[in-house]
């Protein structure tokens, strides 16, 4: 067993929370729909994947009114940043562990 | 799955988010090499005017010469450069973005822009001041270093290839101020030939 594999994080084995956590990472914000228009997902689908992550701390939700409108935005937390960033090291460490 | 092979794929998916999510990805490279021929012509007309009017080109604190029409006659050829030039890139980055399935219209459009337009409009205005003490030498050399550094900068919200563009627009620039006789010359250079060169590069590279 190679230990680097325990390293990965389990909230980031699914590819939609993985791609929500890389935007989130760049961006100082942003909201549902550009982040749908990103991912590709329907809305259920975003908001399910979003709950878990923001129950685990790693995002923040933020609502507010553009206008008359109710927006939605979303920022990583520093906690969130790490373990986002703990989850790359982990697949780094795997990938060369792989190729020795 | 084997892990390395998901591994792999999982860091090129984060990779990948991460720049769409950050990176204006639509900058075409037709639009650079029509740019650069939009520049060639401009900088051909200059030359024909400068010469027509028997002008020889100014360092500071020299007069000029030539006839009156040519300071008037230059600028406008410098902003219709400008506008065509801006024309021609917003046409094939905007036919990129429908091509890619991008939006038009996005956050990382504004950081891009926002990261080009405030150092070339601090140039422009720049380029102002030098037309009012009349230093008409320095010119393009001016305009080399501040389009290089709005590169520069806007480099970071696109292909970080720009970067080096904008890197090679200051030392020409620079090299323009310690020679203003090369000025035209230089500005053709990086304004014409660099952005055609760039322009097929990106596009061999992004959109083949």
């Amino acid at each position: 067993m190679i230990p680097a594999i325990e390293n990965l994080n389990k909230a980031f084995d699914n590819r939609i929370r993985l791609a929500i956590m890389s935007v989130l990472s760049v961006r100082e914000e942003i909201d549902f729909n550009d982040l749908k228009e990103m991912l590709g997902v329907t809305d259920g689908n975003l908001a399910t994947h979003v709950a878990v992550l923001e129950r685990q701390k790693y995002l923040k939700v933020k609502k507010s009114f553009a206008g008359r409108k109710p927006r939605t935005t979303y920022t990583i937390t520093e906690s969130g940043g790490k373990a986002f960033a703990g989850h790359v090291d982990a697949l780094e460490e795997v990938i060369r562990g792989r190729r020795k | 799955m084997d892990e390395l092979e998901s591994g792999l794929r999982d860091l090129s998916a984060i990779r990948s988010m991460m720049e769409r999510a950050s990176k204006f990805l639509s900058l075409s490279g037709l639009s650079g090499v029509s740019a650069g021929l939009v520049a060639l012509a401009g900088a051909w007309t200059a030359n024909r005017a400068i010469q027509q009017s028997g002008a020889h080109i100014v360092l500071p604190g020299e007069h000029g010469g030539g006839e009156a029409w040519l300071e008037g006659f230059l600028i406008a050829d410098a902003v219709s450069v400008l506008v065509i030039a801006l024309a021609c890139s917003t046409f094939f980055s905007v036919r990129m973005a429908k091509k890619k399935g991008h939006p038009l219209w996005g956050p990382t459009t504004t950081y891009m822009l926002a990261a080009l337009m405030i150092p070339l409009a601090a140039g422009g205005a720049f380029c102002g001041l030098l037309l009012f003490h009349a230093l008409y030498g320095l010119i393009p050399a001016v305009m080399l270093v501040f389009y290089g550094l709005a590169l520069l900068n806007a480099g970071n919200f696109t292909f970080s290839e720009v970067r080096y563009l904008g890197m090679i627009d200051i030392l020409l620039g620079l090299t323009a101020g310690f020679q203003p006789a090369l000025g035209l010359i230089l500005w053709a250079g990086g304004f014409g030939i660099l952005h055609i060169v760039y322009g097929i590069l990106l596009y061999a590279k992004y959109e083949k």
